[in-house]
Formats: C-alpha cells, structure tokens, sequence
C-alpha cells in the first residue's frame, strides 16, 4: 500500500536489506537511485539535477524520473513536461506549487533532513507541506535513504505529518495515492 | 467521576540496526523529553513494560489519547553514527493489552 519512491542504497545487496526491512514496516515498493539490477518490490528511478532548459531534453521517456534544479524559472518548466514525473522540493516557491497542482506533476519532499531530529528540519518539512496542501498539489514523500537504519516507517510518519498539522488524508496520499499513479503512469505497476 | 486509571496502550517498537536495546531505549526516553517536553509526557505517562532482546523489541505504554505523539517521536529516534553504530525504531503495532500485543505481532513475527 505504501511506496518509498526513493532510497540511494550503495550497493545492491544493501538494496536487498532495505527492502527486507520495508515490507516490515509495510511499504510495498521501493524507488531506488542506482545502476544495479532491480529486486523484487523495487523500482529504479532517475534523478537529475539541471542547469538549464535545454538540459531538460536529455531527459528520456518511459523512465520515473525526478528533476531538481537551483534555478526557479527551470523547475517551474520542467513541471509543464510529461517526461519529469516528479520535482524535488526543497525551497519554497508557490508559483511552482500552483503550476504542479495544474499539470498534475507531483513534488517530491525529501525527509531526510527529519533525521537527525533538530527543529529546523522539522519546522522546514512542515512547511513545504502546508504551502503543497494549500494548493492541493501531488506531493510525494521520500526518505533518500542509504541504509535500512535511516528510513521512516509510513505510519509512524503519518502520525508526525498528522501532529505537525498535516491533514491525514493528504499525508498518507504523499505514500500511497500520488506514488502509485507515478509508477502506473510508466507501466512499472 | 473522575477517573484516575486513563486507558493504557502497548506499543511493540523494533530496532532496526546494531546499537544495543537499552542505548535505544534511552535515546527514546530523552527525545521524549526533548521533543514533548514535560507537561505533555506527565499527562502520556510513558512506561517501558519490556525490553525483548532476542527479537530487539521494546514494548512501551502509554495513555491511550497519545499513540500518535508517541509514535512520532519513535519515528524521530535515530542513532546514525556512534562508535560505528547504527539504529533506529519503528513501530510493529499497538494493542490494549500486552498479552494480544505479543500475540498479534511477536509470535506473528516468529511464523515469518
């Protein structure tokens, strides 16, 4: 029922651990970042960092791929492509958020700076949350971990969505709704 | 009539990673403190029932109206580095009753 659309495991016999450990957690799937061979219950996906518009053409189709740029005037193109399924967000921009909920391209929100437990991280997360919700926008939730020790488990992370004022149907929707259309829309599912 | 015995639920964590139970179980404790903060933690009562090592499974009890906060704060316990070690919990389930909890997701963890 839930999917994990990214983790960066080093190797694929730590890929193999972090799925292991997902299906106990109760994710279904796993998105991985990676040149190995896929595993059961696991999904490559191709992450790019872009420059320019023009370095948007390289990206090919048929793949799940996610796009992340320091520059707002490409994410806000790239959200209008059919090829990026999903932008990494990571600063807040609600131009961006109003063209995603428009072209149904999700946002990707990267919890890995919830790890280490600090305010900051938590007080960031939850806002790229509420400015997403705001606007109803797809949003995905992703761990980026690279070892089974730094993932989240999906109802343990609802329940912290849900306290930090994330409305429950709208979080679990960042785990199972947008990441299942993704992975439908490539014929991965 | 006020009560004074709140509904209690168990909460079976497992530890995922090398560091030892009981290190685990203090980094839950102090984050806890640090993330609730002792007003909302007199009122959840935490109590660490047991600690099972050879399944690495904390169970935990709490007042019945802060499953949610507790597992948040399972959630954000995390040993990434030390001394070479690594762990971090989640939460396998909750139950009203510590024998059903054993029952339901110990021993159904033992079939797998």
């Amino acid at each position: 029922m839930f999917y994990d659309l990214k983790v960066v495991p080093d190797d694929r016999e730590t890929l193999a651990d972090m799925i292991k450990v997902a299906k106990e957690m109760g994710y279904l799937g796993l998105g991985f970042v990676g040149d190995f061979q896929e595993i059961e219950g696991t999904f490559r996906i191709r992450e790019y960092e872009m420059r320019s518009k023009r370095d948007l053409r390289e990206i090919p189709y048929g793949e799940v791929n996610f796009v992340y740029s320091e520059k707002r005037n490409v994410l806000r193109y790239s959200v209008k492509l059919e090829r990026v399924d999903g932008i990494i967000f990571r600063e807040i921009d609600e131009v961006l958020v109003r063209e995603a909920s428009k072209n149904k391209t999700a946002l990707v929100i990267d919890l890995s700076s919830l790890r280490d437990g600090k305010l900051g991280g938590i007080k960031k997360v939850r806002k790229l949350f509420l400015v997403c919700y705001s606007k109803r926008a797809p949003v995905i939730c992703v761990s980026s971990a690279r070892l089974p020790e730094e993932m989240f488990s999906p109802r343990d992370l609802l329940a912290l969505l849900e306290l930090l004022g994330v409305p429950r149907e709208y979080a679990k929707a960042s785990l199972t709704t947008y990441p299942r259309f993704v992975l439908k829309k490539k014929g991965r599912i | 009539m006020v009560k004074l015995m709140d509904r209690r639920r168990y909460l079976a964590i497992k530890l995922v990673g090398d560091v030892s139970l009981d290190e685990m179980r203090y980094e839950l404790s102090r984050n806890f403190r640090r993330l609730l903060g002792e007003i909302t933690l007199a009122k959840m009562e935490p109590k660490f029932r047991e600690l099972i090592e050879e399944k690495k499974v904390i169970i935990l009890q709490v007042n019945h109206r802060y499953v949610d906060e507790a597992r948040a704060v399972v959630a954000l316990t995390k040993v990434l580095e030390r001394g070479g070690k690594r762990g971090s919990l989640f939460v396998l389930g909750v139950s009203g009753t510590i024998n059903k909890l054993k029952e339901k997701f110990l021993l159904q963890q033992e079939g797998r």
